[in-house]
């Protein structure tokens, strides 16, 4: 009688780096009277809702996870909202909210233990009396990916 | 004699699934570009003219550029009465613009200039008239609407869907004044002014 026992127990942790932000792109909003978003999945896929255009195209964020077991099934669970600001100081302009979605629920890791993750996400403008001027926005936050495996 | 060996084999594989949590810097970005990129071809010119104002302001002489690019002649003059003549020595231009980094389809709307008068660029003399402008009129001559006259109420000005560009040509007319607010002729010359046209989405 053979009997073998595998116990795998991973006790570390897993890093994560940035290699693309999620970048809406450029768009136009020319009145910021009702609640308009742009919407970019996971696969790159772009959406518009209301009264916004997109003038350059986006590209949703691109993540690597590292330090994770080789060649093995991870689930992560993610859900986070995000204010984007002008980047100009004292800027009187409307702002954006951000929620991502489109976060896969699963990633394999290569033989290495890393996992190249793609993140989509909403861009929804906050109606007011305040437009939105030329610019950039941007929003640097801290996620918090859970990973099960 | 026959003799059994019975071979039991029994495998266990466990994993034990555990969850891990990882923080990660992140930034999300948007630019916002709600002006269109608005560039002169061309200056408006009502060319060379003789001019003769009615010093009473009760009769108007008037010059139109059409702003179509076939039109043949550019300018047509006219008059109110005998008292106030304008003659084409030369064929006036209209002017042109291109718009770029546009919204591919976008329909945009011109606003036209403010200002009305066209005054001598010589030694200042109140005496001397002006001219007036207005009427300001628009030919898209790109674009889906190419030949089109541009409507005010119903915005045409539609953006090329390849490549994100619409130009149009500028038409408008001058005319000498309708007040008795002058005194002395017209001088030799050039009578210019700075104006300034805004597209918008």
């Amino acid at each position: 009688m053979a009997v073998s026992i595998l116990i795998y127990s991973p006790n570390h942790l897993a890093n994560t780096i940035e290699q693309q932000s999620l970048d809406f792109g450029t768009l136009v909003i020319p009145s910021n009277s009702n609640i308009s978003s742009v919407i970019i999945k996971a696969d790159g896929e772009i959406n518009t809702i209301g009264d916004i255009y997109v003038l350059e195209k986006g590209q949703p964020a691109e993540l690597l996870l590292t330090d994770l077991p080789a060649n093995v099934q991870v689930t992560m669970h993610l859900v986070n909202s995000v204010t984007v600001q002008h980047n100009a100081q004292g800027s009187s302009s409307a702002e954006f909210e951000v929620r991502l979605n489109g976060f896969p629920k699963y990633a394999i890791t290569d033989g290495f233990g890393d996992a190249k993750v793609f993140i989509g996400g909403t861009l929804i403008t906050k109606p007011s009396s305040k437009s939105y001027s030329d610019g950039d926005y941007s929003s640097t936050t801290n996620l918090e990916i859970s990973i099960d495996y | 004699m026959k003799l059994s060996f019975p071979i039991l084999a029994v495998s266990i594989l466990a994993v034990s699934f555990s969850a891990v949590s990882t923080t990660s810097t992140f930034r999300a970005e948007v630019t916002v570009q709600n002006a269109v990129k608005l560039d002169k071809d061309a200056d408006l010119s009502f060319g060379t003219i003789r001019a003769v104002a009615d010093l009473s302001g009760a009769h108007v002489a008037s010059i139109v550029v059409n702003p179509l690019p076939a039109a043949s002649p550019v300018s047509t003059s006219s008059s109110t009465g005998a008292n106030a003549s304008i003659s084409i020595i030369d064929d006036g231009v209209p002017a042109s613009f291109t718009v770029s980094e546009a919204v591919k389809n976008a329909q945009l709307k011109i606003i036209s200039p403010t200002q009305t008068t066209l005054e001598y660029e010589g030694t200042k003399d109140d005496g001397r008239p002006n001219f007036t402008i207005g009427n300001w009129t628009y030919v898209i001559t790109s674009g889906p609407n190419e030949n089109a006259t541009y409507t005010d109420g119903t915005p045409n000005l539609m953006v090329d869907s390849t490549d994100g560009t619409v130009s149009f040509n500028i038409g408008a007319t001058l005319s000498t004044p309708d007040s008795a607010a002058f005194t002395k002729d017209y001088a030799d010359g050039v009578y210019s002014g700075d104006f300034q046209i805004e597209v918008a989405y």
